[in-house]
């Protein structure tokens, strides 16, 4: 039986991560989307031209394309009562000191100061737009890895930055990775040279203060041959009566031999729309790995994707989804074999509660030519009352020899002898779902960084006891 | 020359009721829109190239073969669908094209316009017969449509087996084929349902099959693909009644250039219902085949069970599958598994068969008829098992 | 660029920036929109649907999410004639 680690019991959302500081700017766009602020946020940053225009023609392609018809219900979002850039800072620090106080008081109740201090090589923090915050372990840096924000790659690593940016997501892929490429700001550039193995994992914190706000960074992570990094991104917001929207890219290359793990804890508030496209290109025998867990939001769409380029190469999903009162987690992956002998496994738990609704959605696609490929999948999903949902939309493309292709899923409630058990031993009804779902999530946590397992444990007891939404 | 409503003049000496409806689906058939490759369930299916009005001479009766089980109890009405309509209006007209909605698409109206005969057949409350009824269709001259329509109403813990087999002449002739089949599963009642469609390989087939269960009933129903160059099948159960129980089983093979499409739902509106579904399928030589399937469970349909299985057994590197088994869940209190395998021949099987001194090719076939064997075993009764067993073992040989 | 039928196979025929014409099959490798309908970039065709690029000269994938690279043809011009040459 899992075990659920001590925590304070009563703390909600609102409390820890929901909490807002009055507004101050260094600059606010006017609300709504337009060539006028897209040029505006280009002339704001100092890009070069090539980026300015591929902006723009990313907004036309946004405006022409329709939303999409399945998934989740993205109607009710007013793309014209957002603003798109909100720039809180005039300057990043290299240092939490440096922070206007409200922002560092901000990051310090939200225990990044702290996590960096004790198990992080690497942070980077992003207030609204802009990243605010950022520092590299010294080490590091000798070792030639670059761990910027990405506005200051393109403007301090141009050909590094041209070369891959938009080449692994095309603005024209989707509908938000359109506007993404639109309306980029902030995001993490991670260049990891030949060899190189970053043994603490790079933390990113993104957190939107402001109302209507839109959060939109941009993520390019690039892993020279033989290398290893994992990432992790954590990400909250102030719950208000109105939405805000989350749209990132994160475009991934991982090199022959290398290794890249990316860990995602989403942790939105419920009136955040939260639409991300994430990609990577894994080539001969390199392994990329999704840890992705969504447990905020109003809605999730995210389907974390592994093109295998060449021989060898090897994909992983691993996606814990819970969804309570008013929201819905379309969450999934794909795996795209492109070449013979890859690999790949996606492995995904839901967990839906007071009316909530999760959706697996995944693509295994095995191209002609691409033999003696493996690829398996498991979705397991608890619905712990009868006003929830779960659907699983899983698509299997197989079109080469010698494939062995698995899907299993399994729909079901908290068994009724487990709880019967847990409860003849005296421990709550509450406290023994809790427990339960905590087991059945026990195949992810166990891949997180203890400290986060330990976060996210109690973020699931937190979601138990209903405090949230 | 197109099908028209000059066509439906092919269609003579038909009640004043049923002509209306043909003509309402034909007005559905000219505005619907032919389904674009961003709809779903048509993205991996193309039906471009399927042009109706290539077949715009209809075949009569379908050259529909009746074969009636000997003693037949009182009050059972087996006859041609075209008679029946005529002859018992009561009976077809609130039940025909109610669960095979006409306007669902394109291909369902043009059906349901032009459709040229079939079966109709009504077991009374209470009768049962062991003695299956046996409907073959053939297809005659080139060049033509044959569609015919299947409407099965099973009263009140009736029990009875009925085949329909759908039988090409002529192996190469072109065509149009529909054979879409409507059930009325009664109250406790027990039917056992297979379809046999074996058309020749240069046809286009499109049907729909669509069974209606109540309370404490029982459906079998077993699809068997063989024929066709293009092969679209949807296959659904609406479990409406308390205690209903839908077996929903299938197989495919699909060689040379053969296209096959499966669409199924096991629908559970009501609680306490069970479905299970097994589609197995092997491909060679260039073949495509598309499964996709829902089960959905509905609000209210609490202690529910559901099981969907989808295997496809690949044997050559050209053939191309796909496999799509979806899951709406509404309810928590429920038992639903599905899963779906796509893969070779087990190479470690091939082998220990080869070390017997079992050459390759024989292994191989047994390793087939292996795969098929749980399935085959499902069929619901003796002769329709045998009759399929030969068209396998005919194929796999 | 253009769209053209060559033995019942459908070509996109592009004049590039080079000054040079191109020929490579208009049905993208990735869901089969056509590329015609698309634009050029440089000596790359995009692909209107979803943003693939493919090399005019090499019909290479020079951006995803297609992954399987284009036909070319050979184009030849003789007077104000253009001839592509599709294999059976």
């Amino acid at each position: 039986m899992a075990t659920v680690p001590k925590i304070e019991v009563g703390a909600d959302y609102k409390e820890k991560y929901g909490f807002f500081v009055p507004e101050e700017y260094v600059f606010k766009a006017k609300r709504g989307l337009n060539p006028d602020i897209v040029t505006e946020i280009s002339w704001m940053k100092q890009e070069p031209e090539w980026m300015a225009k591929m902006r723009l023609r990313s907004l036309e392609i946004f405006r022409k394309k329709p939303m999409p018809k399945w998934g989740a219900d993205l109607s009710v979002i007013d793309f014209e009562n957002i603003f798109y850039y909100l720039k809180a800072s005039d300057k990043q620090s290299k240092t939490w000191e440096e922070l206007p106080p409200d922002i560092k008081a901000t990051y310090d109740r939200l225990g990044v100061p702290e996590a960096e201090r004790k198990f992080l090589a690497g942070v980077s923090a992003q207030y609204e737009s802009e990243v605010v915050y950022h520092s590299l372990q010294e080490s590091l840096t000798k070792k030639g890895v670059i761990f910027t924000d990405t506005d200051s790659a393109l403007r301090d690593h141009p050909e590094l930055f041209k070369e891959y940016f938009g080449t692994v997501i095309p603005p024209a892929d989707n509908k938000f990775a359109a506007l993404n490429t639109a309306v980029w700001s902030g995001g993490s550039f991670i260049y990891v040279p030949k060899g190189v193995h970053v043994e603490i994992p790079l933390q990113a914190y993104f957190r939107i203060n402001a109302e209507n706000m839109g959060q939109f960074e941009r993520t390019l992570i690039i892993c020279d041959e033989g290398s290893f990094v994992h990432y992790i991104e954590g990400c909250t917001a102030p719950i208000y009566t109105t939405d805000s929207l989350h749209s990132a890219v994160v475009e991934i290359i991982v090199k022959k031999n290398a290794r890249c793990r990316y860990t995602t804890i989403q942790n939105w508030s419920t009136n955040v729309f939260n639409l991300v496209t994430k990609r990577a290109m894994a080539y001969a025998d390199a392994t990329m790995e999704w840890v992705d867990g969504n447990l905020g939001s109003q809605i999730t769409m995210k389907y974390p994707s592994v093109y295998l380029m060449e021989p060898g190469a090897k994909g992983d999903v691993l996606s814990v989804a819970f969804a309570g009162k008013g929201q819905h987690q379309d969450a999934g992956g794909k795996m795209i074999h492109v070449a013979p002998n890859t690999t790949s496994t996606i492995t995904s738990k839901s967990i839906s509660k007071a009316g909530g609704r999760t959706s697996y959605r995944g693509h295994i696609k095995i191209y002609p030519g691409a033999n003696n490929c493996k690829s398996f999948v498991k979705c397991d999903a608890l619905l712990l009352d009868d006003e929830s949902r779960s659907d699983t939309y899983p698509y299997n493309d197989v079109d080469a020899e010698n494939v062995t292709l698995g899907h299993e899923a399994t729909v079901s409630k908290v068994s009724d002898e487990q709880l019967f058990y847990l409860m003849s031993r005296g421990i709550p009804r509450a406290e023994a779902e809790t427990m339960i779902v905590n087991g059945f999530i026990e195949p992810f946590t166990k891949e997180l960084p203890l400290e986060y397992a330990v976060e996210l444990n109690r973020l699931i007891q937190l979601e138990m006891e209903g405090s949230v939404g | 020359m197109a099908l028209t409503a000059e066509t439906l003049d092919q269609l003579q000496g038909e009640p004043g009721w049923l002509r209306e409806r043909r003509q309402n689906a034909l007005a559905a058939y000219e505005t619907l829109q032919l389904p674009s490759k961003t709809d779903e369930e048509w993205r991996r299916t193309d039906v471009s190239r399927f042009n109706a009005a290539e077949y715009s001479k209809l075949e009569h009766l379908d050259g529909l073969k009746l074969e009636r089980p000997s003693g037949l109890p009182a009050g059972v009405i087996l006859k041609p669908l075209r008679e029946a309509a005529k002859d018992h209006p009561d009976l077809v007209e609130p039940r025909l094209f109610s669960l095979v909605h006409a306007d669902r698409d394109r291909f369902a109206a043009l059906h349901a316009a032009f459709f040229t005969g079939g079966t109709f057949l009504y077991v009374p409350d209470g009768v049962e017969f062991d003695q299956p009824v046996l409907g073959q269709h053939f297809s005659h001259a080139g060049g033509n449509s044959v569609l015919p329509h299947t409407l099965i109403v099973a009263g009140r813990g009736a029990r009875f087996n009925y085949l329909d087999e759908y039988i090409a002449e002529d192996d190469t002739e072109a065509g149009y084929r529909s054979g879409s089949t409507e059930i009325f599963v009664g109250e406790g009642s027990q039917v056992g349902y297979v379809a046999v469609q074996k058309w020749g390989r240069n046809v286009w087939h499109f049907a729909d099959q669509r069974a209606e269960l109540q309370k404490d009933s029982n459906l079998r129903l077993f699809n068997v693909t063989l024929g066709g160059k293009f092969s679209k099948t949807r296959v659904e159960a609406s479990l409406a009644g308390e205690g209903s129980n839908a077996e929903l089983k299938a197989i495919y093979f699909a060689s040379g250039e053969q296209f096959f499409d499966f669409h199924t739902l096991q629908d559970h509106r009501v609680g306490n219902t069970r479905s299970d579904l097994l589609f197995k399928g092997a491909l060679q030589d260039v073949a495509r085949t598309v499964y996709a399937g829902l089960i959905k469970i509905e609000k209210h349909a609490a202690r529910s069970d559901a099981y969907q299985a989808n295997r496809n057994l690949v044997l050559s590197d050209k053939a191309k599958a796909t496999s799509i088994p979806m899951l709406e869940i509404d309810n928590n209190d429920v038992r639903c598994t599905h899963g779906a395998t796509v893969g070779p021949v087990d190479p470690e099987h091939l082998f220990y068969l080869r070390s017997r001194g079992i050459p390759e090719t024989t292994a191989k076939r047994m390793l087939i008829q292996g795969f098929f064997g749980d399935v085959l075993d499902r069929i619901p009764f003796e002769h329709a098992r045998k009759l399929v067993e030969a068209e396998l073992e005919a194929r796999i040989g | 660029m253009k769209r053209v039928e060559a033995g019942g196979t459908p070509v996109c025929l592009a004049h590039a920036e080079d000054g040079n014409f191109y020929a490579l099959n208009d049905i993208c490798t990735h869901e089969e929109f056509f590329l015609s309908d698309g634009e050029l970039w440089g000596l790359d065709v995009e692909c209107p649907q979803h943003g693939s690029r493919f090399n005019l000269e090499t019909g290479k994938v020079t951006g995803l999410p297609a992954v399987i690279p284009a036909k070319t043809y050979p184009v030849k011009l003789e007077g104000d004639e253009i001839y592509v040459e599709v294999p059976d």
